[in-house]
């Protein structure tokens, strides 16, 4: 019987990077096995790819060979630039996708991979015995493998909610995966289940779009994939409408709070405080009538719209009285009901920082069972234990990125270091290192690792040719004397300062003018100058240019912390302590951390409390 | 020179100089009553109970060297936070050191340093860094309001208009995060509108304590009266006239060579020095004199700046001192001047003058102490650089913001609160405050 290298349970998001990933390996034998009926990269909850912090997630994996970048590139029906007029280090790439396309060019995207076998088959046990995997199927196949990744998503012992109507899956439609318990004796799952909701899927002939405001598609947002045109798209491009609640609406879920699941302790699991359902809203913020509502078109040929912001497990009367209460939806015909699904987590502190679990070498976790949410998130995951399980099978060193230059890196790390307490999502503010973990420049970012695989793809060689460029338009941009291209000034309103300075200033002094804009600048002395660079790189420098001073200043307080990283702490101490929060307290008690660093990544832990125990160790 | 151990340390903490009648030796650290039994014998048999004082006999070698109160305080509920014992003993240092030896020698106890009991206090959470900083102004005060400046400071009032501020910057910097991580779920206005009320509101919070913070403690802390003027302005008059009023006291600073005069006098329990600038090169062209730049300084510093004008022969040059108060002398030489408002004329400096420029002293002194005055320099001077990066945080959200160098701005002010706070306390902040203590605080 064949033994394949790795083998990858669940074939979502994070299934498919992992494959990918894995699959750049010469030599290496892959399988899918993915539940029968659900088709791959699927989106049951929002129809969209990146977001605030998300967008970096892809850019990151797109730089080191992942596939979200290229697929959500192919299926992008709207694209948008978030956060764009707050500065260029919080600004992020979303695009609305079609999501029936989406998941065309996943299983075609899988189906190319050469060295990759795709089975849809329902997992029913997983053993391991002298080294070997076993994995067994309701259909009573049995596959063997050195490795598995695990990316079971939301099916762990899924159970759906819809009103009082209750009904085991792991989505609407799906079936849902026997509990870990089950399949893998030996794991324990959290105490504790987790619990996500999606809103009703509307009709979108029975909208009434006039009364939307409309956001188009911006053409000046950038493809995911490095090696795609900048902003070419593949897909016709549509638009999302905003709408908003009111108080009819509010007062219709407020007047059913008893049947609601969420609310009557139908529900156990715990949801996600950052994105709560309309019935949490209702409920938590009774003074406040008016929430966004996007209309998010779900495809091209798709009949249904998402109604972003009004997920819900109401009964389905109720669902659907609210729902006509708000303006352009008056009419609206529902097609799909809201509602919650229930699903079992594991303890993500039993993982390693390649995402192993510790106690069975090779059995790999990604995604949504390790208590996140999203599909950035899944698919960061699945790249990092996809390279991870092939690099063990090759005897290689692990892959782990540093929280200091990616937010996959702060992702990783946060997992690993504390067992989540709701469901886990990325945000900018995880970051410390926010002014220099940016979309722009996840290629620099990115470069160094890739390089380490030794892998040699078009990728490669685009990203060599791309470093080429970087290096050299730095050189010009701290070289070039500013009184050279004297031209910007009646561009750019710089006349003054040029004046005071008497030419003697560098093109990199410009770019950190506090009111330019220094992509702007750039490209247009370039373009003066009839010097042709990767655009890539330009952005990159310009920016990079502006925030040179404050990632300098960043990182300098960061050399500071890092002394006493290493330092050994008084555990005891600490629990005693007056001036540690409770909370804290019983963050710290469960992972037991020995040192100061590793006191500072637990997630939770205030600034403050840091500060006691560092002054108590001065 | 700091130790991070729990080493039992002793200390006398009376005054090491000078005999007194008791004298309170202290041991605190990691240690049982039991181990000390060969020296410390108790008149009652059975437990000892903490907070409780026993009648003990002291022993060397079985020969009974002191009678003693002794009262133990059981960790964590001590000053210091740990097992601590205070032996009553009498009070000849000889008597003193002997016993402190005895310890030494026999239970390897160390010799506290400078301030450790207190630093072992703040290092136990017993005690937050501005208790401390009170503690030390409660122990120099030289006056009421340095008194009651220190016991605010000790119970916590101060710190806990810190923590209010601090409360006020988390609000700002989570409304920047949420601006930047959920401005699409919140709304833009709205997430831009919280923010910058949030700004305001620990901007306006910052600003009081700036206030508060804007008068030079020394001023208050050891108030100093300047007498200036012309020769035969009458300036000696009115300063042996205000000694001779009011109780004038044997200055606790050791002589340091003077080129003017000066006392200290008590007023209503405030401790001023009264100073004559007669001594400072008080020659006919004073302003250009070399004295110039000494009167100067300490014509600034000082709280309350008294300039005599002879109306025969008035000095305009003196208004730039900026005096609180003017008296014309000599008036009955001019006969029809007429006296600026807020000013005192004076033919003979008599009692009742005086009365007027004391009831005027104090008047200042109460106003200024009304204001509640931030007197802990550490504290001014976070306050002030904490202001004046709130300043350009101010500017920086008033153009068009870059919100990730706000909240890299921001990240700077969060050390500093957190430094005010006394939760960040770098070295030198340390080293700074315990050298001011004396051994057995």
């Amino acid at each position: 019987m064949k033994v394949y290298d790795l083998i990858v349970v669940g074939g979502g998001h994070a299934g498919i990077e992992a494959i990918n990933i894995a699959s750049q390996f010469e030599g290496v034998s892959i399988a899918l096995v993915s539940m029968p009926g659900v088709s791959l990269g699927s989106a049951p909850c929002n129809p969209s790819i990146g977001g605030v912090g998300k967008g970096q997630v892809v850019r990151e994996l797109d730089a080191l060979g992942g596939a979200m970048g290229i697929l959500a590139d192919k299926a992008g029906i709207q694209f948008r630039t978030l956060n764009e007029s707050k500065g260029f280090a919080v600004q992020s790439t979303r695009v609305q996708i079609d999501k029936e396309q989406y998941s065309l060019e996943a299983e075609k995207f899988i189906g190319n991979l050469e060295n990759v076998d795709v089975f849809y088959e329902k997992v029913s046990s997983v053993s391991k015995e002298n080294g070997i995997f076993s994995i067994k199927t309701t259909q009573s196949t049995v596959f063997k493998s050195k490795t598995i990744v695990m990316t079971v998503g939301t099916f762990l012992n899924g159970k759906l909610h819809c009103g009082s109507e209750q009904m085991s899956g792991g989505r609407l439609d799906c079936k849902e995966s026997d509990s870990l318990k089950d399949i893998f004796g030996e794991i324990n799952t959290l105490p504790l289940r987790f619990k996500t909701g999606t809103p009703s899927r509307i009709y979108k002939s029975s909208i009434d779009y006039s009364k939307l405001e409309e956001q188009p598609s911006d053409c000046s947002t950038r493809n995911f994939h490095l090696l795609n045109k900048p902003f070419s798209r593949e897909m016709p491009q549509i638009s999302c409408y905003l709408t908003r609640t009111n108080a009819k609406t509010m007062e219709i879920i407020r007047s059913d709070k008893d049947n609601s699941p969420l609310f009557n302790g139908q529900i156990k699991g715990v949801g996600a405080r950052y994105c709560p359902s309309i019935e949490d809203k209702a409920y938590r913020y009774p003074e406040k009538d008016i929430h966004h509502v996007f209309v998010e078109p779900e495809g091209i040929n798709l009949d249904t719209v998402y109604p972003s912001g009004v997920s819900s497990s109401l009964p389905r009367g109720t669902q659907e009285k609210f729902i006509k209460t708000i303006a352009g939806l008056e009419n609206a015909v529902i097609k799909h009901h809201g509602y919650a699904v229930e699903y079992d987590v594991i303890d993500t502190t039993q993982l390693d920082n390649t995402l192993m679990f510790k106690n069975i070498e090779g059995l790999y976790f990604a995604g949504q069972v390790n208590g996140t949410s999203g599909y950035e998130e899944a698919a960061g995951q699945g790249f990092i234990a996809g390279v991870n399980a092939v690099l063990k099978v090759l005897n290689r060193e692990k892959f782990v990125l540093s929280r200091r230059d990616s937010y996959i890196g702060v992702m990783i790390e946060d997992l690993i270091t504390n067992t989540r307490d709701e469901p886990y999502r990325l945000f900018t503010a995880r970051a410390e290192n926010r002014l220099f973990i940016r979309e722009d420049n996840a290629f620099l970012r990115m470069c160094p690792y890739r390089d380490k695989l030794c892998l040699s793809t078009n990728l490669d060689r685009a990203l060599i040719e791309i470093m080429e460029s970087y290096y050299l338009l730095k050189n010009l941009v701290s070289s070039m004397k500013y009184s050279n291209v004297f031209y910007v000034e009646e561009n750019f309103g710089l006349n003054e300062f040029v004046k005071n300075t008497n030419g003697n200033v560098t093109l990199s002094e410009i770019l950190k003018l506090p009111w330019v804009n220094p992509v702007e600048i750039l490209s247009y002395v370039l373009s003066r100058e009839e010097v042709e660079f990767n655009t890539v790189a330009i952005n990159t420098v310009a920016i990079e240019t502006k925030y040179e001073g404050y990632i300098t200043r960043a990182n300098d307080q960061y050399a500071k912390v890092g002394k006493i990283e290493d330092k050994k702490i008084n555990l005891a101490k600490i629990l005693n302590s007056k001036n540690i929060s409770f909370e804290c307290k019983q963050r710290i008690e469960r992972i037991k951390p020995e040192t100061f660093g590793q006191l500072r990544r637990i997630e939770g832990i205030r600034a403050a409390t840091l500060a006691v125990v560092a002054g108590g160790a001065l | 020179m700091y130790y991070f151990d729990e080493t039992p340390i002793i200390a006398c903490s009376t005054s090491a100089h000078g005999r007194s009648a008791i004298a309170v030796i202290r041991i605190s650290g990691n240690f049982e009553l039991e181990q000390f039994s060969e020296i410390l014998k108790f008149s009652r048999s059975g437990p000892i109970e903490p907070r409780k004082s026993y009648l003990i006999k002291i022993h060397e070698n079985d020969q009974l060297i002191d009678e003693a109160l002794a009262v133990f305080f059981s960790a964590p509920n001590s000053y210091t936070g740990e097992n601590v014992l205070e032996l009553s003993v009498h009070g000849n240092p000889i008597n003193v050191d002997r016993i402190i030896e005895l310890f030494i020698s026999k239970y390897r106890l160390r010799s506290a340093n400078p301030g450790e009991f207190t630093y072992r206090a703040m290092k136990n959470n017993k005690l937050s860094l501005s208790q401390v900083e009170g503690l030390d102004l409660l122990l120099n005060a030289s006056s009421y309001f340095a008194l009651d400046s220190g016991q605010n400071l000790l119970r916590g009032d101060l710190d806990k208009e810190f923590i209010q501020l601090k409360e006020k910057f988390l609000t700002l910097k989570a409304y920047l995060e949420l601006n930047i991580d959920f401005a699409e779920d919140i709304g833009e206005e709205r997430s831009w509108s919280l923010a910058r009320s949030a700004f305001q509101s620990f901007n306006d919070s910052l600003m009081v304590l700036w206030d508060r913070g804007s008068i030079e403690p020394k001023t208050i802390l050891s108030p100093k009266i300047v007498l200036f003027g012309k020769a035969n302005s009458g300036k000696s008059t009115l300063f042996n006239s205000l000694l001779k009023t009011e109780r004038s006291i044997v200055s606790p600073i050791a002589g340091t060579t003077r080129d003017y005069i000066s006392e200290f006098i008590m007023i209503e329990g405030v401790q001023f020095e009264l100073v004559d600038t007669a001594g400072l090169r008080d020659t006919e062209d004073f302003v250009e004199s070399q004295g110039i730049a000494r009167a100067h300084e300490l014509i600034e510093k000082s709280f309350y700046k008294i300039l005599l004008q002879n109306v025969y022969e008035i000095d305009f040059s003196f208004e730039k001192f900026d005096a609180d108060l003017v008296i014309y002398t000599h008036l009955d030489v001019v006969q029809d001047f007429n006296l600026p408002a807020g000013s005192i004329g004076a033919n003979l400096l008599v009692d009742d003058v005086t009365k007027q420029v004391i009831d005027k002293l104090l008047h200042k002194f109460k106003d200024v102490i009304s204001k509640n005055p931030i007197v802990i320099p550490r504290h001014r001077e976070l306050i002030n650089s904490l202001s004046d990066r709130t300043t350009s945080l101010k500017t920086l959200f008033d153009n068009e913001p870059d919100i990730a160098i706000l909240s890299s701005e921001l990240n700077l002010i969060e050390q500093e609160l957190y430094e005010l706070l006394g939760q960040v306390t770098p070295d030198r902040v340390l080293k700074e405050i315990f050298e001011n203590f004396c051994i057995g605080k």
